[in-house]
Order: structure tokens, then sequence, then C-alpha cells
């Protein structure tokens, strides 16, 4: 089955194993992710910042070519999956700013189109039996926390994925891979997002708090659906001078996906990361090909 | 102190910040409120009191992180971290001097792009269009940081369709020029009209 | 007009209403839902402002309704249909559930009690507690009759099982198969267990009603940035009566749920659910502010060396002495009161840390406590619905009883004969709530007083005639 994908530019540039696992992932279980074929940034939250509605005409244009491909789309990364479900309601509830739209974009957008996170299309459309079925190398004791963060989940009445104080998605894609979910306090806390860039002590703190709690409930590895989170939770651990916590090796649920399911090394993803999450999956090397 | 303020606020954010009874919950769950001179609760007291000038000098707004919590869970629904976005808009059109530099120009930058489908300066438009069609966010370290000390780096590969992206620009441009522009938000439109 | 009454609910409210009419001298029905009456006045500990203990100055009045040659009570029991005549009389349908114990028999000596084997969570005792199978609410229930929990209890289990063929009629050796347990018939003085005992049905004639089924509390699973209900050390205001009463499961000593240690760090949440149109009850619960401070001076006197937090957003101190309770607590008993509502708190280790802020001296704060008391939303009972429906009396918008007019007619409805009393209308406190019922029994009293009166002036018009 085919699916309209958008990458979005992190996952084409510094996160680019999440795109690889992802990609590797979805055609394993025989959803092809195709790439959406004319896609630019969508903006990454400030769309929806203004009052000024032409700054939604970025992720318009590319629900208009979601529209194109047939009518579904789906992200990996949080930040686009916000922007675009959020942009997504606001259209179909506002059907005249949406016709103001259409008259900069060109070709109209009809605003039918769903947008899906990869983790929805798991666990509405594969269902995760059918993702058990399939893990050829079940992650066995391997003791995971999931990491929402922030804007997959809130505000709740827009995202509408998932309870964010009590959250389960992602502990039950890691239960289908057989590994033993860790839930611990700060699984929804703020990362610091984009202050990483203006003010990156703020993540830096949080990082700390996070990942002590984390290490605290017994977790071996983080597991997260975000590229911005992926960046303050990882790569402060290796880079700031006087860092408290034990290395945590910080994981996209895709490159899990992709050592459970057996995929050669290759796609796994995994070279870029500051702590190297590679030791952790050598008891479940020895089977994979 | 000015009413208007308040008002010109609430139209921008679509938010009954009026509602507020001063309960806290979301100073009590913001992950950077130990940066802030106010904190979040603080912040609608002072929209409710007018107090443009303490707010757009404040750090305060340059430091939320939009993470949502607040407005996730404040019994009268208010979206604070829609206040923020407010306050950060009016204070880079006033152009009061920002708190917090670094995380100011950010989010001008971001702003920039994104809004500069509403200017109609040639320069500024093609600078924008340069930027939009950028993968933004793909340097953390080096990249953006060049960005904000003000030096535009090489233009990596452009997507397909620049010359539609192109073509946007200039529609809009047109726009701006008959002050032709949509409003996202309901309230602000029917001002408009 | 039957000169008699029917009082629904048998807690404070409709205790006081029963009380007021039999003894002017007419005959009430009073039914209620538990096994005893009392309603949640008998889970306190001691009541705000004077700390009188409870079930002191409740049991005088429960004894004296137990007793009164006025007033037939029908505990265990629930309504199960009206009628309403061309006169305005009512002929009301009871359902008395099974208690599978004969109540004219049984003595209340308690050995079924002592002698049953299995313990199941009790509602009474709001999470905090045990109690048998077969039980009393508490040792001064009136009445002091034991009802057997049926879904728990082995021998019905077993039985039922049997006689429905769902498991075999004969054991391994060949011999009739018997149901387990059967304690407490065992050792029963009397003979009053009944296996066989099923709903029975009373019909009575009645001209009045009064509704007094009081409240329930938000749960906490509606809260799950509090935990959701899942933490054991995080519990809601009427569990921390249970503690704090002498009669409770821990005989008033107050002791954590997880591992019955004394607590040194409590925190109180006020306005959990309450004053939160947005993810609980819109309205202000109005009694919350004046038990968490009654709650935080009585641990204070047990535990002195322990420290109370009061997490609240405004007091809501407006009865008498009142404001001056409040202000004990703070000065006297030395409880902290951080002005902010709790953004959430979770688990970790034996503690549940805190996550709130003071807002007047501008501060994050985090405490890590041995117990946390929700001060959780004042909500209406789940089968106001229903009955409301039977008697023809509508709701609000937040599922409490309308009145004809809120301001001047608080205690009518607008069917016909019908009135209505306490919490079931909106969160109050005892004081208040007592004033209702004996106001709704006033306009009952006043409802056969005029027949009485019309009957004796038109008694006096024929005197005077001659006939």
């Amino acid at each position: 089955m085919a699916i309209p994908y958008f990458p979005g530019c992190t996952l084409s540039t510094k996160a680019s194993g999440y795109d690889r696992s992802g990609r590797a992932v979805a055609q394993a279980l025989g959803l092809e992710f195709q790439e959406l074929p004319d896609w630019q940034c969508c903006g990454a939250t400030f769309p929806l910042s203004t009052d000024n509605a032409m700054t939604l005409i970025a992720p318009t244009r590319l629900l208009r070519q979601a529209q194109e491909a047939g009518g579904q789309m789906t992200t990996l990364c949080a930040i686009c999956f916000h922007v675009l479900r959020r942009t997504q309601n606001f259209l179909q509830e506002h059907t005249d700013v949406l016709e103001r739209i259409n008259w900069f974009t060109e070709e109209p957008y009809l605003g039918q189109v769903r947008v899906t996170h990869f983790l929805e299309l798991l666990r509405d459309q594969l269902t995760w039996e059918t993702l058990r079925a399939n893990v050829s190398q079940p992650l066995k004791g391997l003791r995971v926390a999931p990491y929402y963060g922030c804007l997959l989940l809130r505000p709740p009445a827009e995202i509408q994925l998932d309870d964010p104080d009590d959250p389960h998605i992602l502990h039950e894609c890691l239960e289908a891979l057989g590994c033993e979910v860790i839930t611990f306090p700060y699984q929804s806390e703020c990362c610091g997002s984009y202050l990483a860039v203006s003010k990156p002590t703020v993540p830096q703190q949080l990082a700390q708090d996070i990942l002590a709690s984390a290490q605290h409930h017994g977790a071996q590895a983080l597991v997260t659906a975000c590229p911005l989170c992926q960046y303050n939770l990882d790569y402060p651990q290796q880079s700031v001078r006087g860092w408290a916590i034990k290395p945590l090796p910080v994981l996209y649920f895709t490159q899990l996906m992709a050592v459970a399911l057996g995929l050669p090394e290759q796609v796994w993803g995994m070279e870029g990361h500051s702590v190297d999450p590679r030791p952790l999956f050598e008891p479940y090397r020895a089977t994979v090909a | 102190m000015s009413l208007d303020f308040h008002e010109q606020i609430t139209m921008l954010s679509n938010q009954p910040i009026l509602l507020c009874y001063h309960c806290h919950k979301c100073t009590a769950g913001c992950p950077v409120v130990e940066e802030m001179e106010f904190g979040p609760d603080r912040i609608l007291r002072m929209v409710q009191l007018g107090e443009r000038e303490r707010l757009l000098k404040s750090r305060d707004i340059w430091l939320c992180a939009a993470c949502e919590t607040c407005g996730t869970r404040c019994p009268n629904g208010i979206d604070i971290a829609k206040v923020m976005d407010a306050l950060r808009l009016e204070a880079l059109r006033s152009g009061v001097t920002p708190a917090e530099p670094d995380a100011a120009k950010f989010h001008k930058l971001f702003l920039f792009v994104v809004q500069t489908l509403g200017r109609s300066h040639e320069a500024s438009l093609l600078i924008a269009y340069k930027l939009w069609t950028l993968n933004l966010l793909a340097d953390m370290d080096s990249g953006l940081q060049l960005f904000v000390k003000g030096k535009v780096p090489v233009l990596p590969k452009s997507i397909k369709g620049r010359d539609q992206v192109r073509r946007i620009f200039l529609k809009s441009a047109e726009a701006v020029a008959k002050e032709n522009l949509p409003s996202a938000n309901p309230a602000s439109a029917q001002e408009a009209k | 007009m039957i000169e008699r009454a029917l009082v629904v609910g048998a807690g404070i409210a409709g205790i006081q209403a029963a009380l007021d009419i039999a003894n002017s001298g007419y005959e009430v029905i009073l039914v209620e839902r538990e096994p005893s009456i009392g309603g949640h006045m008998a889970q306190l500990s001691e009541t705000f402002p004077t700390l009188d203990c409870s079930q002191c100055i409740l049991t005088p009045r429960t004894v004296e309704t137990g007793k009164h040659e006025n007033i037939r009570l029908y505990t265990y029991s629930e309504i199960d249909s009206i009628q309403q005549d061309e006169n305005g009389d009512f002929t009301v349908r009871i359902r008395r559930k099974p208690a599978y114990v004969d109540w004219d028999i049984c003595t209340g000596c308690g050995v079924c009690q002592e002698k049953c084997p299995f313990k199941v969570e009790s509602l009474f005792e709001r999470g905090v507690g045990t109690r048998k199978v077969i039980y009393t609410l508490s040792p001064q229930a009136v009445p002091n009759k034991p009802v057997i929990d049926a879904e728990n209890c082995r021998y019905l289990q077993s039985k039922w099982d049997i006689e429905a063929g769902r498991v075999p009629a004969v054991d391994a050796k060949g011999n009739p198969a018997k149901p387990k347990c059967g304690a407490c018939e065992k050792f029963c003085p009397t003979g009053a267990i009944q296996w066989d005992q099923t709903d029975t049905f009373f019909e009575e004639k009645v001209g009045a009603v009064i509704l007094a089924t009081g409240y329930d509390l938000f749960p906490q699973s509606r809260l799950p940035e509090y935990g959701g209900g899942k933490i054991p050390d995080v519990i809601d205001g009427l569990a921390f009566e249970r503690l704090l009463a002498a009669s409770g499961p821990t005989a008033g000593k107050i002791l954590r749920p997880s591992d019955g240690k004394p607590p040194l760090e409590v925190v109180f949440v006020q306005c959990s659910g309450s004053r939160d149109p947005e993810r609980g009850v819109p309205y202000c619960s109005k009694i919350c502010c004046m038990y968490t401070a009654k709650q935080a001076i009585l641990y204070k006197h047990r535990l002195p060396q322990g420290q109370a937090y009061v997490f609240y957003i405004d007091v809501r101190a407006g009865g008498k002495g009142y404001e001056e309770f409040v202000n004990r607590a703070m000065e006297e008993d030395g409880v902290i009161y951080l002005r902010g509502k709790v953004s959430k708190l979770f688990r970790e280790g034996d503690k549940v840390i805190v996550k709130g802020v003071d807002t007047l001296s501008n501060r994050t704060v985090e405490i890590a406590a041995d117990l946390v008391v929700l001060a959780t939303a004042v909500i209406p009972r789940a089968t106001n619905p229903q009955v409301a429906a039977l008697f023809g009396v509508p709701c609000d918008e937040n599922g409490f009883y309308c009145a004809a007019n809120e301001e001047l007619d608080p205690v009518l409805s607008i069917a016909p004969r019908v009135f209505m009393a306490g919490t079931a209308l909106g969160p109050k406190d005892i004081p208040e709530t007592v004033a209702q019922a004996s106001g709704a029994a006033a306009k009952v009293l006043s409802l056969f007083q005029k027949q009485r009166h019309a009957q004796s002036q038109a008694q006096g018009v024929l005197e005077a005639v001659g006939d």
C-alpha cells in the first residue's frame, strides 16, 4: 500500500537516520512511503503563530500535494505533524480563509486530506498485532523509556492523538517489539525545543532532568518521535562540559523497529548519534543477517 | 496602562484572556519558568492591565518554548502559548529592543520568511524566498547560528517547484500593495471587513 | 390528600426532614439505598467549624429515626416506580434488595462479620480500608443488621453456579456438589442467614415527597495529571476522613495507604476538578476550602511534627465562624498555605512529587510529599437523572436538581407535592443542608395542615348551619 510521505527538512539532513529507518520499516511492513514530489519546509510551527493567514500557505501547499496523491499523508517528524494537523483542522473550520489562500497557491486545496503520524498509521491501519507478528528479533529484556515530548500530543483538543498526561501510543509500539517498556514521570515534559538555538542552557537543564528521571527508573535507552527532542537529549551528552548524567542513547522508534524486524544495519541509521546506541543491540545482533 | 493593548492582544491571539482567574497552574507546569522574570500567569495579568511596555521588553516572551503545557492544563481553556505568540509578534512589529536578542533574531528569521509573503520589497522577497527553500533546521550547530549572526550561507539543492514558489511570492507582493491579505484570525478578519 | 410523606435518601437531610415530619405526628416512609442510614456524614471524622465528632452529633438522630413510631424505615431499598393519581397522591413501589439475612431474626451481634474469611474493598472506606463480604457500614449502623455482598460471596456464587449448571452437579467422589464457605451461617446464633432471598416489593401511598439523595465525588480517574487514581498515596478528601475517623480502618491513626507509615509531609490540593470548565466541573464545590482547613488542623493535632501544605486558588469561607477557622489553621496550627494550582504530581520512589507554584512570592515549588489529599469536586449522584425523571423534576446542566426558583423557592420543585433538600440540589455544608431539610419538611407539614384547616373550617360551617 502506497502512502504519500512528507519527510521535512530535518529528516533530509541532520535526522536522516530517522528517515532511512522509517522508510525501510514501512516497506518491510508493506506500506510504501511515496515522497511528495515537490515539498518545501512546512514552516516549523511558525505558520501557526501569527494571525496572518498567508503564513499558512506553506503547510497548505503540502496538503494540496497530498490531495493530488490520494488524500492521505503521513510524516515522521512530530513538529511537521503538529503543523500539518493543526493547519488541516483550522482550514476545515475556516473555509473562507481556505478560499483566500487557494487564490495564492494556484491549484486549490479542497480541505479533505487526512494527516496522520506514522505511529497512528501503525496503530489504526496496520495494527499492533500485525507489527508483533512481523517481529523476527524481539527486543526482549531491553528496557526502553518512551519519551513523547510536547508537539506530538498537545494541544489535545486539536491534535487528538493520545492523552498528554497518560499517553500509550509509543508504549504500545515498543511492547509490540518485545521491549520492556519503562514509564517515567518526565515522559511528556518539554525538552526546550528551539531554545537550543537561542538559549541552549535551558534545553540542557531540561535534558538533564529528563535523562536523570529515565535512568532513575531503569531505562537503558530513550525513544522519541521528534528530531528536535532527539537533538536536545542526545547532543549535549557528549558536548557539554560537566555533564552529570551517565550516557543514555536516544533513539527514534523506527530505529528500534528496524532492529526488531530483522532489517540490515545499513538501514538502522544509527551512525550520526552522539551517544552511540549500537552496543545496546549486540545481544540482538547474532541472529540478524 | 492602556486598555487598547489588552483588546489588541486578545484579538491577535484569539484567546479569552479575561477568563483567567490566576490559579497559576500554567506557571506551575511551565518548563522554562525558572529562567523567566514573570511566568505565564503574570504575563496574562499584565495583558489584562494593559502593561504594554513591560511586556514587550520582557525576556519571558522570548523564552517560551511553545510546549503547550499551559494551554493543555488551563481550567478556563486559555492557550497561553498563543498569547505569547501574539506578544512576540507585537514586539517585533513595534521595534522594541528585545530582551533576549538571540531568541528574538531566531523568531524574526522564521517569521520573516513566512511573513514576507506579506512584504513588497524586492530584496527582502528574494532573501525570504531563498530562506524558505532552504532546509531551515538543517544544521543546528553551525548553519543556523550563522543565520542568527547575520551571515547567509550558500543555497543547497533547491526544490523542484521553485518557480511556483516564486510566483506565490510575487502574487503576495501584489496583494500587499492592494492591502488585500486574508487573516487567520476570525476576530480580526471581522475588524478588517 | 394522604397525610403521609415519602423521603428518598437518609443522609442528614433525609433524616432531619423525616424527624421533623414524624415529630409533628405524621407518618413518614424513609427509603435509603445503603444498608444503613447516615449518608456521607457518617463517614466524617469531625465537622467544621466546631470540630464536633461527626458520629456523636449524628447518632442521636439516626437512633431516633430508627426507633421512631412514625417512621417506617426501608434501608437497602430503592424506588422502583411511582404513580400519581388525580388527587395528586402517590403510589410508590419500593424494591428492597436481598440482604440474604433475615433482619427480623438477626440480633446484630456481629459474629458473622468476625467469622467471614473474606475481605473486599469498601466503598465506605473510599479505598483506604476493607470490609467483610457480610457487613454493616459501621459499628454504629442504624439498623445494625448486616447484608451480604452477593457478587463477592463465595457461597452465593458457587450456589448459583451449581444451580445454573455452570459447574458439575456431582463432585469427583460422586457426592452432590455443595456451595463453598457458608461460615456466617455456621456461626450465626439465631439462624438468620437466608440464602434464597430475592427482591421484595412493597407498596406505600403518600401525599408528598422529599428528595434528599445527596452527592458523590469527582472520580480521580478524570484527573490524569494528578495520578489518575493510580497512586496509592494520593487520596480524596473523604478517604482522608476515614483515616481520621476513630471508627475508621486505621482507628484514627493517619497512615500512608502504601506502607502504613505516618506521613510527615502532607499536601492538600484544593480545587481538584472544581472551577474547571475545561476538564472538570465549572462550579465551585463550596465545602472544600473549609474541610481542607479542618483536615490540615486535625492532621497537625495528631502529628505535630508533620508539615501540612495547602495549595489553593482562593479561600472561600463565608459561613459563621468560617474565616476565623481558616485563620486558625494558618496561625495556630502552622499550616502553610501556597497560592497556586498544582500543575502535576507523580510518584518517585516512595514519595509523591508535587509540582506547584507560590505565586505570591513568584517561586515554583516542588514538594516531596508522603501523602497527597485531593479536594475533589462535589458532583451529583449518577442516579440523579433517573430519580428526577421518576418524580418529574428537571436537572440543571451540571446534573443537580432544579428548584422552582433558586432564590425564593430553593426547596420547591416544579412537580406538584415534590420537595427537595440537601446536596442533591448543589454543594453545601451541613448547617445549610439541615436548614433545607427542615424547610422542605415545613412545606410538607403546611400542605397537610392546610388540608386539616380546610377540613375543620368546612366542619365549622356545617355545624353552624346545624347539619
